[in-house]
């Protein structure tokens, strides 16, 4: 086969603010032949966007670059910016990560697409340019293109913002589409048809992909070839099959072994059994939000039951009300309508200094470990919070709880006096759930905890989450849009869809036997199908 | 971002980047010897200026810039570059207290009404809105009247008109924190309001403010000296900046120097702070 873009020894450092050189991509080669679909694989920082960037010359004057980089024999190291713009749009195609960052708020789709068509074709203009753009949200399978094109990007949804920008990176017919986490903003339905059409263009247009992702699940779903890149060097590359049962290296198989996967049962042991009294029982939940007039109703009539010890998973796609729950059941917010009820004793009618002391019972993990933690606290004062907010102990009792909290993490004490910018994402979580277990709470909420997270990552905080349960007795709600990460924590399950619960039960049987449409889509739509059937003949 | 310089092929240490920001940056160098300069001026005027800036010697009145008077002499012939350099002290006194009195009030009223919300919110806004509708001068000449005359008083009426300034850059900054995750969070694990508003939102939301006051250093100094040039700041024979322009007023005709030298510094020190104000908004991230 002939290889449209070729990379050899590829590398890219990155100037400090202070002189030192940080080595981002260390030497690595790889090739993307005419229609394939390659996969770059790794955590954060190993170097896999650094890599996209290199390829569509987007790198920031900082970084200094080695090796080279050949589109269809055309050396693409050294080309001025100029040079570099006739490449990129029009040769190479790029679908970078988030779709709302990705379009400008106040212009209309159409508008934004033309300039894509223009930046490379200045006469079109007119009728022309307004039946090109149209093909173009056509062929990404956009309903409605006319209409579409004179919308605004706050008019659509995730998905079709993903999909304009798809349509953005085709206006030139490029021969390659350098797809940056593409999907990774997105519910797992709509990933799942992302990818789907990205499949169908490649078989229509015969466009070869460079697809970026951390998550090694939708890489072996969709790929000709997977790179793993581990620390800015290949960790090993190969077929999706080859490589999921025989992995050759260490950092390979942890990826392999991090893929959440929906047809495995709970981590850890049994569960606590679901008798007596329910710790936390809500009943007939509603909240309506208002705006300009519309009326939201985010949670309507929803109802759970939790027993001690035992986590509630509760999945939804985005807008499905789930957070909102969540946040309802924290008494974060106030209900509509409904009560909820922690240890038998009503707390919806709580407020002031009551709701206040609630806290101390009551605590919650949020999405983003980076914004969740204030960023001029050390980490000792971020876990001594809580304490003082109750008066608990005295300065030198609570740096020692924030020590204990840090070991029952998986933390080392030394991390007391940083600041969460010294931290990764991981580490950030963890910390942000030492501070929600400080106050020993009956009721920990987690509101998509390890959505912002590597798979990799991700997979460490759920053994956590399962260990600490087990070890401190535990009772958690686990909100998530991801089904196989709610099936390995969950014991019991909630599915949401438009604010109302279409399905619950124990968990086991809710995955094994789904009953709602819905709920067979959602579960349909998680990715790691190759690494699932490739993963049981190694097992086998 | 200070001075990250991002030519290719450029890897120097921060030494040389230092030694490459004066050569790329003069102005800002030149506004930091000025200030510091005026700043000496008002600790140490003995260092800079031999003569006293009193009692003159009335032999030498009305001499144009020379030698011996770099700034020439008055109709007392009192040394005029002694009584700027001896003003100094006066003028930036009041300076730095016009500057806090707003500081204070502004942020206060600022990160109350952003983190309280509500009706408080709109009723503090509409009262900074129509004290933002009136010219800086204008309040600070009322408030400066009800108050009565002195140095104290001008600083003060500056300063209370400067508030409303502050106020608005603090409730602006203060909404932006307030909607930030960690601060729900801060919430939700128990804190008190107090203590949320105290240790989370105002180290947070203190930046731009802080860059402000540095702004308002330049506009307070020529405010306070207008209001010294009417007549409502230091008496005479104490050496202030605004006082001394308004002295010389009499003798524009013949003499020059009595007003164009305490002029130019007012207006030199005024442009240094401005310079300096407008690199420490740069630098803040």
């Amino acid at each position: 086969m002939t290889s449209l873009l070729r990379v050899e020894g590829l590398s890219i450092a990155y100037r400090g603010r202070r002189g030192g050189e940080v080595e981002a991509v260390r030497g690595i080669d790889f090739t993307v032949g005419r229609g394939e679909l390659v996969s770059l694989v790794g955590e954060s920082g190993s170097g896999k966007s650094s890599c996209a960037r290199a390829v569509l010359g987007l790198l920031p004057a900082s970084a200094r670059v080695g090796g080279r980089i050949d589109l269809d024999g055309q050396d693409l190291t050294g080309l001025s910016p100029r040079a570099w713009r006739a490449v990129r749009g029009k040769r190479i195609g790029f679908v970078p990560q988030d779709p709302t960052a990705g379009l400008n708020p106040t212009r209309r789709i159409g508008d934004q697409i033309g300039d894509a068509v223009r930046l490379h074709d200045p006469q079109a203009r007119g009728d022309a340019l307004r039946e090109r753009v149209e093909e173009l949200l056509e062929r990404v399978r956009l309903p409605e293109p006319a209409r579409r094109a004179r919308q605004y990007p706050h008019e659509l949804s995730g998905g079709m913002r993903q999909r304009v920008l798809i349509a953005a990176g085709l206006a030139h017919h490029p021969d390659l589409l350098v797809a940056d986490e593409p999907t990774s903003a997105l519910d797992v339905t709509v990933q799942k048809t992302i990818l789907d059409h990205i499949d169908v263009l490649r078989a229509e247009l015969g466009i070869a992909v460079l697809l970026i992702t951390h998550d090694l699940g939708v890489a072996a779903d969709r790929s000709d070839r997977i790179v793993v890149l581990e620390q800015g060097a290949i960790a090993e590359s190969g077929a999706p099959g080859r490589l999921l049962r025989t992995p050759a290296s260490d950092y390979t198989t942890r990826l392999v072994a991090a893929v959440p996967r929906v047809d495995q049962g709970r981590l850890g042991g049994d569960p606590a059994p679901a008798t007596g009294e329910p710790l936390l029982e809500a009943d007939g939940l509603s909240k309506a939000f208002a705006s300009r007039g519309t009326r939201l109703q985010a949670v309507d009539d929803v109802s759970v039951r939790l027993h001690r010890g035992r986590t509630l998973g509760v999945v939804g796609e985005s807008g499905s009300g789930k957070s909102t729950l969540a946040r309802l059941l924290a008494r974060l917010l106030p209900a509509d309508s409904g009560r909820v009820r922690l240890d038998g004793e009503d707390v919806t009618a709580l407020a002031g200094e009551p709701l206040r002391l609630l806290r101390r019972r009551v605590q919650v993990v949020y999405q983003n470990p980076y914004t969740s933690l204030d960023p001029r606290f050390t980490i000792a004062r971020t876990l001594a919070e809580p304490l003082r907010a109750f008066d608990i102990g005295d300065k030198v009792s609570r740096r020692e709880r924030g020590a204990e909290l840090l070991g029952q993490v998986g933390l080392p004490d030394e991390f007391l006096d940083r600041l969460p910018a010294q931290l990764s994402g991981g580490q950030l979580q963890r910390v942000a759930i030492a501070r929600a277990l400080a106050t020993s709470p009956d009721l920990v909420v987690l509101d998509e905890a390890v959505s912002a997270l590597d798979v990799s990552v991700q997979a460490q905080i759920l053994e956590l989450l399962v260990r600490l349960q087990t070890e401190l007795g535990l009772t958690m709600v686990f909100i998530s849009h991801d089904l196989a990460v709610v099936r390995q924590v969950s014991d019991d399950v909630v599915v949401m869809d438009g604010g109302r619960v279409i399905e619950s039960g124990p968990a086991g049987a809710l995955f094994a036997r789904p009953q709602h449409a819905r709920t067979r889509a959602l579960i349909a739509a998680v990715p790691g199908d190759a690494a699932r059937r490739d993963g049981l003949v190694n097992a086998s | 971002m200070t001075a990250v310089l991002t030519g290719p092929g450029y890897a120097g240490s921060r030494l040389r980047t230092g030694a490459l920001d004066v050569v790329r940056r003069p102005g800002l160098v030149l506004a930091l010897v000025v200030l510091v300069v005026v700043i000496s001026w008002a600790f140490v005027p003995g260092l800079f200026a031999h003569q006293d800036p009193i009692t003159g010697v009335p032999a030498d009145r009305l001499q144009g810039p020379s030698a011996a008077h770099l700034f020439g002499t008055d109709h007392l012939g009192r040394d005029t570059f002694s009584r700027v350099v001896h003003g100094a002290s006066l003028t930036l006194r009041a300076t730095l207290l016009a500057v806090l009195v707003g500081l204070a009030a502004g942020g206060l009223l600022g990160l109350v009404a952003g983190f309280v919300g509500g009706r408080l919110d709109a009723v503090v806004m509409r009262v900074v809105d129509v004290m933002l509708a009136i010219p800086g001068l204008l309040l600070s000449l009322a408030v400066v009247t009800a108050l009565g005359f002195g140095t104290l008083q001008v600083a003060i009426a500056v300063g209370v008109s400067s508030v409303a300034a502050f106020a608005r850059v603090m409730r602006a900054e203060t909404l932006r924190v307030r909607a930030q995750t960690f601060v729900e969070a801060a919430h939700s694990v128990g804190s008190r309001r107090f203590y949320v508003l105290a240790a989370h939102v105002l180290p947070n939301a203190s930046g731009p403010v802080l860059a402000l006051s540095a702004l308002e250093f330049g506009s307070a100094i020529l405010s306070i000296s207008s209001l010294s040039f009417l007549g409502f700041g230091a008496q005479p024979p104490a050496p202030e900046w605004g006082a001394l322009v308004s002295d010389g007023r009499d003798y524009l005709g013949t003499a020059w120097w009595l007003t164009t030298f305490p002029g130019l510094t007012v207006a030199l020190v005024v442009l240094a702070a401005n310079r300096l104000a407008r690199h420490l908004e740069g630098t803040r991230e």
